[in-house]
């Protein structure tokens, strides 16, 4: 397996899951201002250039994450967390740098009630909610008594979404998007689990769902979901990785 | 897998109701009952012809309309899609043509209607009608394909493509005929319209007509510049496009 392993390496323990070489995200902010016709027309007329803003969100960020590591990425508000993450799922390409990354990627970055469409029924969310995520239709299917069973949604689970109460919306988000498997998960602020009874159960389905992943990236506010999680974490600020984490893989 | 995804927001869209995504073939024949009895009376047409003539051209451009439209709002509508779930960017513009194909779908039966309660003959240039299908299939994928990226990058596109379509539906001839443009030597309003060139490679067949020659040159241009527009635009854009969102 590692041998067709492009980032094998033999001082390393393990193939690297996410190699991620000098990276830098910008974005290029316009104002309102920017889009001020009479301004542009004058500035068009006088041959004045007005450049975005730039922000940085990911500042020159190299690093190799090895297969079956447990990350925690830590940070303030606009560290980075955010576009890094978004950055190992693919879904962001690097203005400068690149990122490669090994296996599937599951990557849970959105809102509590993102992707639920109310008119379809919870099976029919639970399918094309798994399907989006990356899951195939019939591994989906298969997993549809599991999700009714431990959702607790009993004969509500064909009924319309927007008959539901939102704590049965996040039950049927969380069930679904933990039955989901993959070898890289990149996880935004945890998976939120209302609801008391429901709680403790969710927490031990958690643990199975994050221990099955090869992989786990998990960003998070909170240290003690940090610690609960991850093996070792990196703390970003300002679209910085600083040393002061203790991943022992950064350069 | 993206046709089902469209079949089923469909079917979600239109869950509470009797009539689902009939509702919108039924605007178009009460529209096309009206366009015609109006203007087949002002303009002194034969009934028997001009209304299987408005019948197919309004519900065609209304399919190339709405995918036009749809096009330069796929990307923007699928922003949250693409910034939080993987999956091939191209996906915005097939969903795009599949939702306003689907909508066709139900309408061309309407045409097939009053094809035969008009009695429209069927004769050799009806072979030419599934390739017809194929023009506005492939033209619609692609305009998506750089309109979406386009409007996403230009929030102005968006609007102007909107006030675009309905100036459209009065330069292109589905209420009038070409000959009367050329009666009064007015023939260059329909020659700039492209959509007037797709619609009649696809109308002519099905009414027992072969298109002319200009109208066929003109479908293979308009065709090839778009799907090289449109993939050209794509793949340039593809990695800026979650940027944008």
């Amino acid at each position: 397996m590692s041998d067709e392993n492009p980032f094998a390496d033999a001082t390393l323990p393990s193939p690297i899951a996410i190699h991620l070489d000098h990276v830098w995200v910008q974005y290029r902010l316009r104002h309102a201002h920017h889009y001020n016709l009479k301004r542009t027309l004058t500035n068009f007329v006088t041959r004045k250039r007005e450049e975005p803003e730039i922000i940085t969100a990911l500042n020159d960020v190299s690093m190799a994450i090895p297969a079956g590591a447990r990350v925690g990425v830590s940070g303030p508000n606009g560290a980075g967390k955010s576009t890094l993450l978004s950055v190992m799922a693919g879904l962001l390409t690097p203005t400068k740098g690149t990122s490669k990354v090994q296996g599937r990627v599951l990557a849970l970055l959105g809102g509590p009630n993102e992707g639920l469409d109310p008119e379809q029924t919870g099976r029919e969310n639970a399918l094309s909610l798994g399907v989006k995520l990356g899951d195939s239709l019939s591994d989906m299917q298969e997993r549809m008594d599991d999700i009714r069973e431990f959702s607790g949604l009993g004969a509500r689970f064909d009924h319309p979404v927007y008959t539901y109460s939102s704590g049965m919306q996040v039950r049927l988000r969380f069930t679904t998007i933990t039955s989901v498997r993959a070898d890289i998960l990149v996880v935004d602020e945890g998976i939120g689990a209302a609801d008391a009874d429901f709680n403790s159960r969710a927490e031990e389905r958690l643990n199975v769902f994050y221990g099955h992943s090869g992989t786990l990236v998990l960003a998070s506010h909170s240290d003690d979901v940090l610690a609960t999680h991850c093996d070792e974490a990196m703390h970003l600020e300002r679209g910085v990785v600083s040393k002061d984490g203790f991943a022992p893989w950064l350069d | 897998m993206w046709w089902s995804l469209s079949v089923q927001a469909i079917r979600s869209q239109y869950r509470r109701t009797y009539l689902g995504p009939w509702w919108i073939t039924v605007q178009q024949v009460i529209f096309v009952v009206g366009l015609s009895l109006l203007f087949g009376t002002l303009l002194n047409q034969d009934k028997q012809t001009f209304i299987p003539y408005v019948t197919i051209g309004f519900i065609a451009f209304s399919w190339m309309t709405s995918m036009m439209t749809g096009g330069a709002n796929s990307i923007i509508s699928s922003g949250p899609t693409i910034k939080t779930s993987p999956g091939p960017l191209s996906l915005p513009a097939l969903r795009n043509f599949a939702m306003a194909t689907i909508q066709f779908l139900h309408s061309a039966v309407v045409i097939v209607v009053v094809m035969i309660i008009f009695q429209v003959p069927v004769g050799w240039p009806i072979v030419l009608a599934p390739l017809g299908l194929l023009v506005i299939t492939v033209n619609g994928i692609a305009l998506g394909l750089w309109l979406g990226p386009l409007a996403a990058r230009y929030r102005d596109v968006g609007p102007i493509v909107v006030s675009l379509s309905s100036v459209l539906f009065f330069f292109t001839p589905i209420f009038w005929t070409t000959d009367d443009l050329s009666r009064q030597q007015i023939a260059w309003l329909a020659g700039w319209n492209p959509f007037a060139y797709l619609l009649e490679f696809f109308r002519s067949p099905l009414l027992d007509q072969w298109p002319t020659v200009a109208v066929c040159l003109g479908t293979a241009g308009i065709t090839v510049a778009n799907v090289l527009g449109g993939v050209l635009h794509f793949s340039r854009t593809r990695e800026r496009l979650a940027y944008w969102l």
